[in-house]
């Protein structure tokens, strides 16, 4: 039974790949916006910043039920 | 056999490493148990309304119109939270700058106290959803004052009638949401930084420190009060009533 909760941990950690790979594509996007027209930086730099932080929260959900998880091992 | 004790004493050599859990230690306060985080959220309160009230009532001792020293910093703080409302809410947004500079007061100054050995009350999960709780009755608040009552219960079928359940679902997760962004991030940060301290004692962690304790918690904030004055405009997209 600890294995499988042990188990279980290590795949709700899992949505951290899906998150890595939307940030890396948000910023490359990003860097190219600013690459085009270096005036708009300072919007492009708040977009991305709010992009970032609505798409790390799946990782996030993922770790919080990791940790809830963790304890009843 | 042999496996279930090697099993549960590596589990338990595991855990003895992170004294960090996720409901924070207990206190004890005249007689009552209440939570570290609690206390400490106390604590800052009081020491926040003290500081107010020392400069409203021995520093600026009379409003001048031409302000000069420290009203002009706060002068300087409104204007920053009226325009930022503002830039999000159109002309409406005045009247819910201080309710956003409260929270950002909170925020911020409850997670400084971790530089002082303190657990930041924003790791604690009563904290956050009390926050998330807040900023959902104020948007409700907001969508019902501006579009009446019946028009509130009209936005949530606007575009198509079949968008009712996506519109029922994505509008309960966001207390959920906010407070989860809030919780993980700062967790995480806790319990790096909880490591890191039981590693190295000086050098590291001050530089760390800088990342996890101030810009992390800026981030967060200001993701916290942009998502709370989006549903807030996104409420009133399709017209008001006044």
């Amino acid at each position: 039974m600890t294995a499988l909760i042990a188990i279980g941990v290590g795949i709700a950690v899992f949505t951290g790949v899906g998150a890595g790979i939307g940030m890396g594509i948000a910023t490359s996007k990003a860097a190219e916006a600013v690459a085009r027209q270096p005036e708009a930086s300072g919007k492009i730099n708040a977009m991305l910043l709010i992009g970032l932080a609505f798409a790390e929260t799946t990782a996030i959900y993922g770790f919080v039920i990791a940790i809830l998880m963790m304890g009843k091992i | 056999m042999v496996e279930h004790v090697v099993v549960s004493g590596l589990s338990r050599m595991a855990l003895q490493s992170e004294e960090v859990a996720v409901t924070p230690p207990s206190v004890s306060l005249f007689g009552l148990n209440i939570n570290e985080t609690l206390f400490v959220t106390w604590v800052v309160m009081l020491i926040l309304i003290l500081v107010a009230v020392i400069i409203r009532v021995f520093v600026i001792k009379k409003f001048q119109t031409v302000p000069k020293g420290i009203q002009n910093v706060l002068e300087m703080f409104v204007e920053f939270c009226e325009k930022f409302t503002n830039s999000q809410l159109g002309r409406r947004g005045a009247s819910y700058a201080a309710y956003i500079f409260t929270i950002a007061v909170m925020i911020v100054s409850t997670s400084l106290i971790e530089l002082f050995g303190f657990r930041p009350p924003a790791t604690d999960i009563n904290f956050t959803i009390a926050i998330a709780l807040m900023s959902f009755v104020v948007i409700n608040a907001f969508g019902f004052y501006y579009t009446g009552f019946f028009g509130r219960l009209k936005w949530f079928v606007k575009p198509k009638a079949f968008m009712l359940p996506v519109n029922l679902v994505t509008h309960a997760v966001i207390p959920v949401s906010l407070s989860f962004r809030l919780f993980g991030n700062m967790f995480a940060g806790l319990v790096v930084m909880d490591l890191l301290y039981s590693v190295f004692a000086v050098g590291l962690p001050a530089v760390l420190a800088i990342y996890f304790n101030l810009f992390h918690v800026g981030i967060q904030t200001y993701i916290f009060l942009v998502l709370t004055l989006s549903f807030m405009e996104e409420t009133v997209m399709y017209g008001t009533k006044r």
